[in-house]
């Protein structure tokens, strides 16, 4: 068949394509280590974030607090 | 399977397949360069998915499942890059195929231009059609093996091919009678 010649040249394998194809086991633990490590920076930054936003809550509540006490003496004087 | 148990099974893995992917991805892609990222690639998910090989299928069928994968993916992204008027070039051998044939230089000029013709109707295929063809032809692979491979049945493998090399032959049949 006519199609078939088509496919009759042989490509030229690039030299070094077995060595770099063997580099894959490395590629995978580097692109292990990349991952964890974004997770990781991901994870601090997160809780960082709760931690902030707990804290900013707490000291709301206290400035509320306080001025309660403030506007309202006889509160503490009954 | 941990890392340091399939590595040796891998680099086996790659001494004997890594040709004939490189060759499977050049005739897809039609490029140097996207060929040698889409089989270093296919290389990667292989030795990934090494310790989840059950042997249930043979080694042969599976690293063929794998790269028309991944072909399909590099395949369907070329077809997005098209879209928004990237062109990716054919390389300069596949206007040659039939060319080197030749022995007068006009001939040969118009057999490299039936050449980048037929390239290009291989190229506007269906993603499934092409890569069924071009394991067919590329990788002498039977029906059953292809079937495997795109993890569909034997009559669609059939259907796809017969589909294909009408299309094919279509596209000689226009440039013979141009």
């Amino acid at each position: 068949m006519e199609q078939e010649k088509f496919y009759a040249q042989q490509p030229t394998i690039p030299l070094g394509l077995r060595q770099q194809l063997l580099k894959a086991p490395k590629i995978v633990n580097k692109q292990k280590k990349e991952r964890s490590f974004w997770l990781l920076t991901a994870c601090f930054f997160l809780l960082l974030n709760l931690g902030l936003y707990i804290q900013f809550e707490k000291q709301q509540e206290e400035a509320t607090l306080a001025s309660y006490d403030y506007l309202t003496p006889s509160y503490l004087y009954p | 399977m941990n890392t340091n148990t399939s590595t040796p099974i891998f680099e086996e893995i790659v001494s004997a397949y890594d040709a004939k992917v490189y060759k499977l991805c050049w005739y897809l892609l039609k490029n140097r360069s996207d060929a040698q990222d889409c089989t270093q690639d296919i290389f990667i998910a292989i030795f990934q998915a090494l310790p989840n090989f059950k042997q249930e299928s043979s080694l042969n069928t599976w690293v063929y499942r794998i790269s028309t994968n991944k072909c399909y993916e590099y395949l369907r992204r070329k077809k997005r890059k098209k879209r928004f008027g990237i062109h990716v070039q054919i390389d300069h051998f596949f206007s040659q195929t039939i060319a080197s044939q030749q022995q007068n230089p006009e001939e040969s000029a118009l057999a490299a231009e039936k050449s980048l013709y037929f390239w290009k109707a291989v190229d506007k295929l269906p993603l499934q059609q092409q890569i069924a063809y071009t394991l067919y032809n590329v990788e002498d692979m039977s029906y059953q093996e292809i079937a495997e491979a795109l993890q569909t049945s034997l009559s669609a493998v059939e259907s796809l091919l017969f589909r294909a090399r009408r299309k094919l032959a279509e596209a000689l049949a226009e440039w013979d009678n141009k």
